[in-house]
């Protein structure tokens, strides 16, 4: 198997007759660990290597995709054969369907690793699992169980199309992360804690795995002692260190473009560039090359280069996330945000990092200026439906406010909302830039690393799931 | 002359063997995929592939590694199985690692379906027209559709492991998909269908595409309600995403590491009376149908709960030698990269005698559940969950209006023991090597987040 552009722009023009009105090879090797430590034991270790490469053909707006692992010329010919079969299948509207680059646009350097992981022991990873693990389990005697996940991933890529358009990258990404149980008279609560980005070995050791498991250690702890979640409408201040979970779904999604294009409006955000679909206060934006971070790429899974795209400037929606499909239908150009979770997967626009900019607010003040609400200091996973803008995302660590004072932690909360009406109404955006925090986004089955951030905001009023008193009727 | 993947799979546990494996095992998954997707009419894309991957687990000195290569020639397979053997040597002892025992006398269940390949491409893709058409044509107020798929695939597995299992078996599966969205005024809403079947005769792509379009337009005109605890009837289809949830419960490995809510609990009641879980991975009526687990190990029937009342945990061989039980035949990989976990086969809670109409006559005030959100953060471990709902509004036994916006949480424990109906309309939802099947369920005492 080879990476080599000029034998897969060789095996391309070999199969000229099939390009259709474009054709395009995505090649892609890549090598994962995978070291899970759980119940104080290595649980699973793996080391493994693979390759492939997907052709895609377009003819009109018909695209045909056919994959294989075989790397020899004939197999690509063949998929190229294959691939023009299936999209002459049902043609509609003919003409080229997918957008070229801006020819001016340079790539940027990639090297965004220090220490290659393919270099490091095995050893050493398993020893950031086991210091994870012995730190965690130190926190406390009601820290139960820990289980502690090293990654990393050296991905190289290939993309040439008929066009003649060339990109290699390579993507290389170190992650950890754990989960801590702790339990106490029959109350069980979990913490959870991950790093990750599109770097080596140095962004899990000196310490970073320890660091973590203390934090998720002690954090388990303190949701012990914390009572179940009020339910019902409230106000919610989102602290700077809770990570950008509300900005990924509630508005990050509705942005993409395959869900706003004008023959398919399925977005709430559809029609809406140049229109104001949030307060004044924010801005978001999401930024695929910011050096290091879990969602940066040198160039996306189609070739073009990572960009950062203004989202919402001032409250005004200004761009959406293209892949070339996408900007081609809309005129545009294509801006990075083609993504593929592997070679056996057609490209869709997917974020990188979205990030909500501080703006003017004092943090402290937000808190102070909420009479009874809910302050939400970690975020944990969530969903939404991009037709109705409807989203909802679960809280790992909240805390009570009470006459501007924060009291009491609570567990279990959920947050739903709908994304277009809260971006409206956040009336405080803090000065404050937060850490990222990262995640692993699923889009149609496929997943896309990814990172997101917010300073301290407040959405005056949402719906915050909890535990109800009372009791309901069952008829007899 | 062309290797067959049983010679592949032998000759990379020989591979692992030289490279100083004192046991080893190889798994070879080979799938073909077409996946065709239509929009308006018009073909959008169409994907084709045959894929193939192969894993080897090495044992050395009481300690497993795992690597694995999508290349089949010499030199991969050896590269594979000497870091297998790198790998393992990295590894902790563990006193019950090890691979399967050939069993004799097995019953095998097999659920392939020749017929899936004598029909064209072209008359699949003409399914694929047909749920649109289905959904465009349910009411007027459809205005779009959005992955409307018809999907099969088909995977021949083979494993090998030096105790002298040496297995193979193919398996196939279609279906489909549709995403439609309903509009009135400035108010969208979307609706879900999906079916996935093991036989291509019973593949229905009008009801996919009819399924879809009642969901979103029923929708249409959806509110709050008031914050409150209140009685929920959970559809099949919703009943499956719970239990779903319910399945990490079981699983042996999850209860050893003191991860489950059910570790302990053998011989006691966890749910209300008239409820069985059964896992039964030789039932080839639904999709999960296999002959053999991914270990080799022959699918069986294993009951979990029989009328509300724990009886087995689900293992693999290295949880059964842990618990000193027998392996239930529940070995599942996420993919050929990954090492075998347990993870359930065909897992139904069996249906009950009551017609879902009667379920929901019976609740003053409550929600008929057809779409949750967030599932994925359901925590098995402390039991508490917290999900996006939206569905029906049930008032003295019938539906009013479309719900949005709200959340019910509670605990799995309560919410198990709180089924006080089980509705007669079981149905499958999965995947291969993996479904859920499960009737509507009338559950009480579930708090509601609204307005």
């Amino acid at each position: 198997m080879t990476l080599d552009p000029n034998v897969l722009v060789a095996a391309l023009n070999a199969g000229r007759a099939y390009w259709g009105d474009w054709a395009e090879i995505f090649a892609e090797r890549r090598v994962d660990t995978l070291v899970v430590l759980d119940d104080g034991k290595l649980d699973k270790l793996s080391a493994g290597e693979e390759a492939g490469l997907g052709v895609r053909v377009f003819v009109g707006k018909t695209a045909a995709y056919v994959y294989t692992s075989d790397f020899s010329r004939q197999a690509i010919v063949e998929a190229l054969r294959l691939a023009h079969v299936a999209a002459n299948q049902r043609v509609g509207q003919t003409g080229a369907f997918v957008a070229a680059l801006d020819r001016g646009v340079a790539m940027r350097p990639l090297a965004h690793y220090r220490i290659m992981p393919d270099g490091v022991p095995l050893a050493d990873k398993v020893a950031v699992v086991r210091a994870a693990d012995r730190v965690a389990r130190g926190a406390g005697a009601a820290i139960r169980q820990v289980t502690a996940t090293y990654t990393d991933s050296i991905q190289d890529v290939t993309i040439i199309n008929s066009l003649e358009e060339v990109a290699q990258d390579r993507r290389v990404r170190t992650m950890f992360n754990l989960t801590v149980v702790a339990s106490e008279n029959d109350v069980i609560q979990t913490a959870f804690e991950s790093t990750g980005g599109l770097a080596g070995f140095e962004q899990v050791a000196d310490g970073v795995s320890e660091r973590l498991a203390r934090a998720a250690a002690e954090r388990a702890l303190r949701m012990l002692r914390a009572q179940p979640a009020p339910a019902g409408v409230m106000p919610v201040v989102c602290a700077a260190v809770a990570g950008g979970v509300l900005v990924h779904e509630a508005m990050g999604h509705g942005m993409e473009a395959d869900f706003n294009l004008p023959s398919k409006p399925m977005s709430v955000f559809a029609g809406k560039i140049g229109q104001p679909v949030a307060s004044a206060n924010v801005t978001i934006v999401d930024d695929g090359t910011i050096p290091g971070l879990n969602g940066t790429l040198g160039c996306d899974d189609e070739g073009t280069p990572a960009q950062r795209r203004v989202l919402i400037e001032n409250g005004i929606l200004k761009n959406y996330l293209h892949d070339r499909t996408t900007a081609r239908e809309m005129g545009v150009a294509p801006n990075g945000s083609g993504r593929r979770q592997t070679f056996r997967h057609l490209p869709m626009p997917r974020m990188s990092n979205t990030l909500m900019l501080p703006s003017q607010d004092d943090p402290a003040a937000i808190i102070h200026s909420v009479a009874r609400g809910l302050l939400v200091k970690q975020m944990g996973g969530g969903q939404v439906n991009i037709v109705s803008g409807e989203f909802v995302f679960k809280v790992q660590e909240a805390f009570l406010i009470e006459n501007g004072q924060v009291t009491e932690p609570v567990r279990g909360a959920t947050l739903i909302g709908n994304g277009p009406a809260v971006l409206k109404i956040i009336d405080r955006v803090g000065n404050d830039a937060g850490p990222t925090r990262i995640g692993m986004c699923g889009k149609y089955e496929q997943g896309a690393p990814v990172a997101h951030g917010i300073p301290t905001v407040r959405v005056p009023e949402i719906v915050v799931g909890g535990i109800v008193a009372g009791m309901s009727e069952t008829m007899r | 002359m062309a290797m067959t993947n049983l010679d592949t799979v032998r000759q990379a546990i020989e591979l692992a063997r030289a490279a100083g494996a004192d046991e080893a095992e190889a798994y070879l998954a080979r799938s073909r995929v077409l996946t065709v997707e239509v929009g308006s009419g018009q073909v959008e894309t169409i994907k084709q592939a045959e894929d193939l991957g192969l894993s080897v687990r090495a044992l050395v000195d009481g300690r497993v590694g795992l690597s694995y290569a999508t290349d089949f020639d010499a030199a991969s397979l050896r590269r594979a199985a000497q870091r297998a053997v790198e790998v393992a040597r990295a590894s902790d002892r563990d006193a019950c690692a090890g691979f399967a025992e050939p069993e004799t006398g097995a019953p095998a269940a097999d659920g392939f379906d020749p017929e899936m390949d004598r029909h064209s491409a072209d008359e699949k893709i003409e399914r694929a027209f047909a749920v649109e058409r289905a959904a465009k044509e349910y009411d007027a107020r459809i205005v779009l559709t959005r992955r409307v798929s018809y999907r099969e695939r088909v995977v021949t597995e083979a494993l090998a492991n030096t105790r002298g299992i040496a297995v193979e078996q193919c398996n196939n599966l279609c279906g489909g998909s549709a995403m439609v969205l309903a509009r009135q005024g400035a108010e969208q809403q979307v609706g879900g269908g999906m079916d996935t079947k093991r036989r291509y005769a019973e593949f229905d792509a009008c009801a996919i595409g009819r399924d879809a379009a009642e969901r979103a337009v029923t929708m249409l005109g959806a509110t709050d309600v008031a914050t409150q605890r209140a009685s929920i009837v959970l559809e099949p289809r919703m009943a499956a995403a719970f239990l779903g949830i319910i399945a990490n419960l079981v699983r042996a490995d999850q209860v050893l590491k003191g991860k489950s809510l059910f570790a302990g609990k053998l011989g006691q009641a966890v749910a209300g009376a008239g409820i069985t879980l059964i896992d039964d991975g030789a039932y080839v009526g639904a999709p999960g149908a296999r002959a053999f687990d991914d270990e080799g190990v022959p699918s069986r029937r294993t009951v979990v709960v029989a009328d509300g009342v724990l009886q087995n945990y689900l293992h693999t061989t290295h949880t059964a030698r842990q618990a000193r039980a027998a392996s239930t035949s529940n070995a599942a990989r996420a993919s050929f990269k990954a090492p075998p976990d347990v993870a359930v086969s065909n897992f139904a809670l069996q249906a009950g005698p009551v017609a879902p109409a009667d379920l929901r006559a019976n609740v003053a005030h409550g929600l008929w559940v057809r779409n949750l959100m967030n599932l994925h953060t359901a925590n098995p471990i402390s039991g508490e969950f917290s999900f996006g709902a939206n569905g029906m509004w049930i008032e003295n036994g019938k539906l009013t209006r479309p719900v949005r916006g709200v959340t019910i949480s509670g605990n799995l424990t309560d919410l198990l023991l709180n089924v006080r109906g089980i509705g007669n309309d079981l149905e499958w939802q999965g995947a291969m090597g993996l479904s859920i099947g499960a009737p509507s369920l009338l559950i009480e005492q579930v708090s509601i987040a609204g307005k």
